[in-house]
């Protein structure tokens, strides 16, 4: 269902846009390789128990 | 026109000196939200459950066991967070219409002071969205002309309390969504600091952007309520250190950076209305820019969109009729996103946090208006200010993302009205985890007209 011949052309025509709008922006400011990325990851954050 | 709209803290003054009740409040309320059904703020309201609720919390103050200052004060919930006893649909047409049984964390903090969960208000469908002219019960009007937009995602919120049917109502803001909607109908907004407020029970748009907030008609009405957002949760790992809130007094003399430049382009009513807004509150401050805006914009979409495919992965594989074309067109751009790119824009997310934080000098509170024009047309696709022509979704969220891409405590406050008569908002943003004294920093400009 996913196939894009199912997608409308204006459809089409937004993913296009924000694709580009995010590879663009991206590719604009590249990062050194050791650069840590954001994700937060707290692993004794899942030491509690669930309510 | 009905009197005039009650804020939270006078109906709580009122109901403990005795001079209304809870149910004279809600049927004020459903009155209300009758008179201005023309704004299509409620997606569920059910008057037999809340005067339920409301008998419940006089019998409660008549025998002296009243729960909380807001024990029988009417709150209205955006139709993202679970309420047990309405549906939560999320203005999707996926979702089916019948109540689960199941609060959101925030949801029962407030139900169990008391106060009343009045009914679900309209959205942006699934939140992906900042002007609520998407949704399955159709678009929201704004309370100060109907021609207007809301903006959104939570622009049923805001509505319902800029047109004064509750004091106050509860959003979630994944790039501006409590922000945007308070901004355009001339109400307070607040963003809690990422990590601050639990987002169980909340359907999610982005995961790592997602916060719940207030709307209301005062400072001292989100002061009043942002207590039952703060705090560790340990259904949301997230606030797993999350601090309860704790009233803090202002820096003596807040050193407010005005952000300005390129990315950051206003029209000119609104640039004027926020630096008379700060140089009326005696702010010391500097106009100051941030390079990259476009690149740390592409990150902040990259992620949305990434988490946002992720989460509706399945629905949308089995079922993307059940979106609206413009929503399932953002999901299917998400799938498209690499997961080196997902990965670049966590890299370029850590800078921008590292840039705003240590690299823009020392500061208190970032000030930006919180929409760059006032509330635009329904049907208007595009706007123009500053020499920018831009799509009018993204001109709702021109001010916002920054704060979610980088988690920051926000606030929307209004500061004058357009020569068309609608609102104009300033938005501050704060500190990781100063949210108490980012709202008192806000005092220093609200009412300063």
């Amino acid at each position: 269902m996913n196939n894009p011949e199912h997608l409308t052309e204006d459809q089409q025509k937004r993913i296009k846009a924000t694709l580009a709008r995010i590879r663009g922006g991206l590719a604009a400011m590249p990062q050194p390789p050791s650069a840590e990325p954001a994700h937060v990851f707290h692993p004794e954050s899942f030491n509690v128990p669930k309510t | 026109m009905s009197p005039k709209p009650e804020t939270v803290t006078s109906q709580a003054d009122a109901l403990a000196k005795g001079s209304t009740t809870s149910g004279d409040l809600i049927r004020t309320a459903l009155r209300r939200a009758e008179e201005r059904a023309d704004l299509n703020a409620f997606v569920s309201l059910d008057s037999d459950v809340v005067l339920d609720q409301a008998r419940a919390s006089d019998a409660r103050r008549s025998a002296g066991t009243t729960l909380s200052p807001i024990d029988g004060v009417p709150v209205a919930i955006k139709d993202n967070y679970l309420t047990r006893d309405f549906p939560t649909t999320a203005c999707s047409r996926a979702l089916p219409r019948a109540a689960i049984g199941v609060d959101a964390t925030v949801v029962a903090n407030l139900r169990a002071a008391g106060a009343i969960i009045f009914g679900k208000t309209n959205m942006h469908e699934w939140a992906f969205g900042a002007t609520n002219t998407t949704s399955s019960i159709g678009p929201t009007r704004n309370p100060h002309n109907t021609d207007h937009i809301t903006g959104g995602s939570s622009g049923g919120s805001a509505a319902a309390v800029a047109a004064g049917i509750v004091g106050a109502a509860l959003g979630s803001d994944t790039g501006g969504s409590v922000r945007i909607p308070s901004a355009a109908c001339g109400v307070y907004g607040f963003k809690p600091t990422y990590g601050r407020a639990s987002r169980h029970g909340v359907l999610p748009l982005s995961w790592s952007l997602d916060a719940p907030g207030p709307i209301a008609r005062s400072l001292d009405d989100l002061a009043l309520l942002l207590p039952f957002f703060l705090g560790s949760d340990p259904n949301d790992t997230a606030t797993a250190q999350a601090t309860p809130f704790e009233k803090q007094s202002a820096p003596d003399s807040p050193i407010i950076l005005n952000l300005v430049g390129e990315g950051l382009e206003r029209s000119e009513e609104v640039d004027l209305a926020v630096r008379t807004a700060l140089n009326r509150g005696g702010a010391s401050m500097k106009d100051t820019t941030i390079p990259h805006l476009r690149s740390f914009f592409a990150a902040w979409e990259a992620i949305l969109h990434v988490e946002a495919s992720s989460y509706h992965e399945t629905l949308l594989a089995d079922a993307p009729a059940a979106f609206t074309s413009v929503t399932r067109a953002h999901l299917e751009a998400g799938r498209q996103i690499t997961a080196l790119q997902a990965m670049q824009a966590q890299k370029l997310r850590a800078c921008f946090i590292e840039l705003l934080l240590n690299g823009l000098g020392e500061w208190d509170a970032l000030a930006l208006p919180t929409l760059p024009v006032p509330a635009p047309k329904h049907g208007q696709d595009r706007q123009s200010f500053g020499g920018r022509d831009v799509m009018t979704q993204d001109s709702m969220t021109w001010f916002c993302w920054p704060g979610n891409l980088a988690g920051l405590p926000c606030i929307s406050l209004p500061v004058e009205t357009s020569t068309n008569g609608l609102p104009i908002s300033m938005m501050l943003m704060g500190r990781p985890g100063k949210d108490e004294s980012l709202l008192e920093i806000a005092y220093q400009f609200d009412n300063v007209r």
